[in-house]
């Protein structure tokens, strides 16, 4: 089976039977996490389409330290999706934080730990967070809203949901961190 | 010193915040800034966002529906691809307005004979059109025209643009011994919009228009996307959401069946006009 960077660059290369391949192997996944954000299937198609084609005009662009082809192609899937939950273009940042250079460079420690990680892993470790950790990251990552929207939807101060923010992210970290592939 | 340190602190609490993607677009600047000249900020963040990165997969897979991977290879095969970024900054540059090098620089897998030249955006190439942008109310120009009805007269305008704009895609992209079933058709911006790209496509009876890099319009206009059948007025086919711009799909209610041409025009929101009253941004000959 080749492998997801060869993929890519095969895409690069214009070869649209590659990014058949890349179909096959991430639709699906993109699709989910499209419903999940979207809950609309025509839209949610809509937004998998446009994240497919963005990956096929900037293949070229993707550098393997940026992270695995998945998490890549994903992110774009991700960013789309939220765009639409959150509508008029004064939302959009015209910088992407994933964009800066320096940034790449993600936690190479856990890299391989990562990347054989199972969903359901991830999930076990999510729903296992305190549950106003919990909300906090969902109403952020798959609810689409700013933390703002989010101290406002629960009536709790901005700070707060800062903090749940990082520290339930910290504590996902340590819980998965500590389950090396089995 | 007491500065520097009241920033650490600040992007140190919404680093979490960052990563899970929920910052608003000031403080995306404010962070992104810092972290440009902040190494021990930048290592906090990427930790997170990579655990932020974990949550991709968290959703259940879902199949999509039958046909969008047909679609998206079909649309695939008439849309450019863009050259690889040129420098380790180049891809913080804001890629919002203005004519990015993608529409211009020509993809390195598109073959190209050493000292063939890509025109300048705008550049017409045949045949000869009045070179400033193609203005609706303009019934100055063609005298002889100047009894015609306004619609038939907007439409031969829109005609002529539309010829001339089909001949500048035949150059610029030798594009696409099209894919596959359905109706595919390359669609590119006018010298109102040089930096736009798509392509339309009509695959099991369902059309739609995928649309690139489009300005950000006002809040009160929207993109229409108009059917032009041979010798026939426009038809309203669609439109996209109000006052936004970048890439959109724009589903078509009505087959290309017929159509010679698509345009693509700003109109106000939120259902358009009947008639286009705008320059058009972009056009393709079905």
């Amino acid at each position: 089976m080749v492998d997801d960077r060869a993929l890519l660059e095969q895409i690069a290369r214009g070869d649209t039977a590659a990014l058949g391949f890349l179909y096959d192997r991430y639709a699906a996944l993109a699709f989910g996490l499209a419903m999940r954000i979207l809950r609309d299937p025509g839209v949610a198609e809509e937004v998998v389409q446009d994240a497919f084609l963005a990956a096929w005009r900037r293949s070229a662009s993707y550098r393997p330290d940026r992270g695995e082809p998945r998490t890549w192609f994903l992110s774009i899937v991700h960013h789309r999706a939220i765009d639409r939950v959150r509508g008029a273009a004064g939302q959009r940042a015209e910088v992407d934080l994933a964009d800066l250079p320096e940034l790449v460079d993600r936690a190479d420690v856990w890299r391989e730990t990562r990347a054989g990680l199972e969903r359901e892993a991830i999930l076990a470790a999510l729903t296992g967070l305190p549950e106003e950790q919990r909300v906090a990251i969902e109403l952020a990552f798959f609810g689409g809203l700013t933390h703002a929207e989010i101290a406002e939807r629960l009536g709790e101060p901005l700070g707060t949901i800062k903090g749940r923010m990082r520290l339930g992210l910290l504590k996902l970290r340590t819980v998965l961190q500590g389950q090396e592939v089995a | 010193m007491s500065e520097r340190d009241g920033a650490h602190e600040a992007i140190e609490e919404l680093s979490g915040v960052a990563a899970l993607r929920a910052l608003t677009p000031d403080e995306v600047r404010f962070v992104a800034s810092h972290l440009a000249g902040c190494a021990s900020c930048r290592r906090q963040y990427a930790e997170l966002a990579a655990v932020a990165d974990l949550l991709l997969r968290v959703p259940e897979p879902v199949e999509p529906p039958p046909g969008l991977r047909e679609r998206i290879l079909t649309l695939a095969a008439q849309t450019p691809q863009d050259a690889p970024a040129a420098g380790p900054h180049a891809a913080v540059a804001a890629p919002t307005q203005g004519v990015p090098a993608s529409a211009a620089a020509p993809h390195p897998a598109r073959k190209r004979l050493p000292g063939t030249q890509y025109p300048a955006p705008g550049t017409r190439l045949a045949p000869r059109l009045p070179r400033r942008p193609f203005d609706w109310r303009d019934l100055g120009l063609v005298a002889s025209l100047a009894a015609a009805l306004f619609f038939g007269y907007s439409t031969l305008r829109l005609q002529g643009e539309l010829a001339a704009q089909s001949a500048r895609l035949a150059q610029v992209e030798p594009i696409a011994h099209a894919a596959a079933r359905g109706r595919t058709a390359p669609v590119a911006g006018t010298n109102t919009a040089p930096q736009i790209r798509g392509a339309v496509a009509e695959i099991d009876g369902r059309a739609q228009l995928y649309l690139e890099q489009l300005p950000d319009p006002p809040s009160d206009r929207l993109y229409q996307v108009w059917l032009i059948p041979p010798g026939g007025q426009p038809i309203g086919v669609g439109v996209g959401p109000p006052g936004q711009g970048g890439t959109q799909t724009i589903p078509l209610d009505r087959s290309l069946a017929g159509m010679q041409q698509i345009a693509v025009t700003l109109e106000p929101a939120p259902r358009g006009s009947d008639g286009p009253t705008s320059e058009i941004f972009a056009s393709g000959q079905l």
